[in-house]
């Protein structure tokens, strides 16, 4: 079994750690006997659409993102389409979510057109939206959507958001002892919704009819920081403001995204469950310091 | 006489003398701070009174040990100085330490000024004071969430430098293209430093922040990369290059604690050991001897300074605890973490123990994302258990997992990390971020380990 990714404009988007998120993919799949392929696809390289299960593009600079924009049209956007209209899995993040979106309109000058792979555009503004980002995954993104919390709506999961936290806290307070990789402290992968993150942007995103919105935001501002959503997820491509890395410290929703892009080639099928003890530590703490700092 | 300074100037020294009595440590900016509020001119007007003027150190990496070895050269020298060198280096921070050394009449009494200057506040310093060296080290990516953008620092520094007249000479290191480029269109004087070595790494690093060309944007074409970005660059395109260095440290020798160098000006030639580690450190060196170079001061009492200096707290700082050694490094972001990494292990040292602690304070910027960024891989072999410490332990701890570190424990209390340091038997490097080194220093003063709280070990 192979995995094949394509690194949309590696050398020119890798502002915010967004590199963490390929190497989560690579070895939550090489752990499990999967081979990776990874690309880096930038200026001028041509797309095979047939090819690829996986695209990542990452947030970049200001001036580095007016090139990208320009060398996304045309064909390449056209090629970007037809891979996702094959089942290709997309993870965009900040200024490649913006610039897979239909266009992007600066404060002044023109649109920049996007590759339209999401139905959303985003508009420049002059506010900052820098903060820890909390969201509540949509429902259809849980790997085990039986989970209690994955099927009761909003007070279900204010609760279960209350009880995670009282988790966390009590974990917190065991952990001033030693915590070695491996030790048996229990976290059920199917109680994870959240997402936890980092964003770092100043536009603002809308979505179209088409698109809905990767989940819902506790903590930050998401999207737009208006209608409380946050992110994209349109057909099989899922944009989001999620830098952090996002994949490592979120292996539930790294692995649903590996899942769903092996099954373009393989079929049904279920991944091996991982040893996440310390990947969801770090989604706890992350969710904790989220808490904190909002109040600082 | 000046009645709003003069009042500023006791307000500052009544509060400086009351958290000396009643606060131990900490308070360093908050003098100036009300200070500022009294007089908001206090800055220009006590800057006046200087007797020679004053010297400017910014850039990402390398100022506060840039600044501290200007303020030895200075000092070797004979001449009188301030400086910001308890670490407030935002304008509260320079209005401090000038409003402790000025009379309540608004006399300076000192030759210089070295001021270690934020990225963010170096425009609004250049708008109080006109001083005869600026010097620039770097600039890498930082704190994204607080600087921004390193394009956008760049822009904001070149409109800043475009206001400073001949009476200026900006001291720039030609490695990096980012600083190389603001020397451009200048009324201002330029000094340019630069190494001469052969290539340090194959390719520009995946996360460097200016491999593209700051004049027409196209990819920079490397003859030799040092680190990061930093090294002997051109563009193909548009003829934008690396100019030549008057002043160039040539015949590098690394080692664990040290580095040779070759410095030559001129037909000036000289050889010496600068006592820190790393080629970062180097070019520090090289800027402060640029300093030295362009106020005249003898180039070879100058390289004695640098060879006799002493470190600054936090960054590699040896301590003894429990008998045991330990290496205090300060880290703040991915080129200045990886390059301890590299002193730490090029030569093939391998360690039993490595301390590394991040914090996701304000002051440490709360943003972690770029640990991803920090290529903790080339600890891979060379380390047989890492101690993850700080408020984003676990963060760390997965990364150090997906770099290949099989043996990770988070420990977030500082006597089980003292208490695992007795099992080991090779010296335990201790990597902080800025606040974590702060609390961890607190530490070690309350159990007596280190007398002073910000002030190095000699």
């Amino acid at each position: 079994m192979e995995l094949r990714i394509a690194h949309l404009y590696a050398d020119l988007m890798n502002t915010y750690g967004d590199m963490g998120n390929i190497i989560a993919l690579k070895k939550r799949s090489e752990w499990r006997g999967i081979k990776v392929v990874i690309r880096n696809v930038s200026l001028g390289n041509e797309i095979d659409p047939e090819y690829y299960d996986f695209y990542f593009f990452g947030g970049g600079q200001d001036w580095q993102q007016t090139v990208v924009a320009e060398d996304l049209q045309g064909k390449k956007a056209d090629d970007l389409q037809l891979a996702k209209s094959k089942g290709a899995v997309f993870l965009a993040i900040c200024g490649g979510y913006q610039l897979l979106g239909q266009y992007y309109q600066p404060l002044d000058g023109n649109k920049l057109y996007g590759a339209g792979i999401f139905d959303a555009y985003t508009k420049a503004s002059s506010k900052r939206m820098i903060q820890n980002l909390i969201v509540e995954l949509d429902p259809s993104v849980i790997l085990n959507p039986s989970s209690p919390s994955a099927t009761k709506g909003q007070a279900a999961s204010d609760l279960w958001l209350r009880s995670f936290m009282r988790r966390a806290k009590n974990l917190a307070k065991r952990n001033n002892g030693p915590m070695p990789i491996g030790s048996r402290s229990f976290v059920p992968q199917d109680d994870i919704t959240t997402l936890v993150g980092f964003e770092n942007h100043s536009g603002q995103t809308f979505l179209g009819e088409k698109a809905r919105p990767l989940g819902k935001v506790i903590i930050g501002a998401g999207n737009n920081g208006e209608d409380h959503t946050e992110g994209a997820i349109d057909g099989t491509a899922f944009g989001c403001y999620l830098h952090g890395s996002l994949l490592p410290k979120n292996p539930h929703f790294a692995d649903y995204l590996i899942l769903l892009a092996l099954k373009r080639r393989y079929g049904e099928f279920e991944l091996k469950t991982l040893d996440d003890v310390l990947e969801y530590q770090a989604h706890m703490q992350a969710l904790a310091r989220a808490r904190l700092v909002q109040h600082e | 006489m000046d009645v709003r300074l003069f009042i500023a100037v006791l307000v500052a020294k009544i509060i400086s003398l009351l958290t000396k009595t009643f606060a131990k440590g900490g308070g360093t900016a908050a003098p100036g701070l009300y200070a500022l509020k009294i007089d908001s001119k206090l800055i220009r007007k006590l800057s006046k009174s200087l007797k020679k003027g004053t010297i400017i150190v910014a850039g990402t990496n390398g100022k506060t040990t840039t600044s501290r070895m200007i303020a030895t050269i200075l000092n070797d020298s004979g001449a009188t100085y301030i400086h910001n060198e308890e670490g407030s280096n935002l304008l509260r921070g320079v209005a401090s330490a000038l409003t402790a050394k000025a009379s309540v009449m608004g006399k300076v009494n000192a030759d210089w000024a070295v001021w270690e200057i934020d990225e963010a506040t170096l425009p609004l310093m250049l708008v109080e004071v006109r001083p005869q060296l600026v010097v620039l080290t770097n600039l890498f990516r930082d704190q994204l969430d607080r600087y921004g953008e390193v394009a956008k620092i760049r822009n904001v520094w070149q409109r800043a430098l475009q206001q400073l007249g001949p009476e200026t000479t900006l001291v720039l290191n030609a490695d990096d293209p980012s600083i190389a480029h603001l020397g451009h269109n200048l009324q201002a004087k330029t000094l340019y430093y630069g190494l001469d070595h052969p290539p340090r790494e194959d390719r520009v690093s995946t996360t460097a922040d200016a491999n593209f060309c700051a004049v027409c944007s196209s990819p920079l074409s490397y003859e030799a990369v040092y680190y990061s970005h930093i090294g002997r660059y051109r563009c193909r395109k548009c003829g934008f290059e690396r100019p030549i260095p008057s002043l160039v440290a040539a015949s590098l020798r690394e080692d664990e604690d040290k580095t040779a160098v070759k410095i030559t000006t001129g037909d000036w030639t000289g050889g010496g050991n600068i006592p820190l580690p790393g080629i970062y450190n180097v070019y520090n060196a090289l800027a402060a001897f640029s300093v030295a170079d362009g106020l005249g001061l003898k180039k070879d009492e100058a390289l004695k300074s640098l060879e006799s200096f002493s470190g600054v707290f936090g960054r590699v700082e040896k301590v003894q605890i429990n008998g045991k050694q330990a290496k205090l490094f300060l880290v703040k972001n991915p080129t200045g973490f990886n390059e301890v990494l590299h002193a730490l292990t090029h030569k093939g040292q391998s360690y039993e123990q490595i301390v590394i602690g991040i914090n996701d304070n304000f002051a440490d910027g709360r943003d972690i994302s770029w640990l991803w960024d920090v290529a903790f891989e080339t600890l891979g072999g060379k380390v047989t258990e890492v101690i993850a410490t700080g408020l984003r332990s676990y963060d760390l701890a997965v990364r150090l997992k997906y770099a290949g570190i099989e043996q990770v424990m988070a420990v977030n209390n500082f006597n089980t990390i003292i208490n695992k340091m007795k099992e080991t038997n090779t010296p335990v490097p201790i990597l902080l971020t800025y606040t974590t080194m702060l609390s961890f220093r607190k530490y070690l003063v309350e159990k007596g380990y280190i007398k002073h709280y910000l002030k190095e070990e000699k």
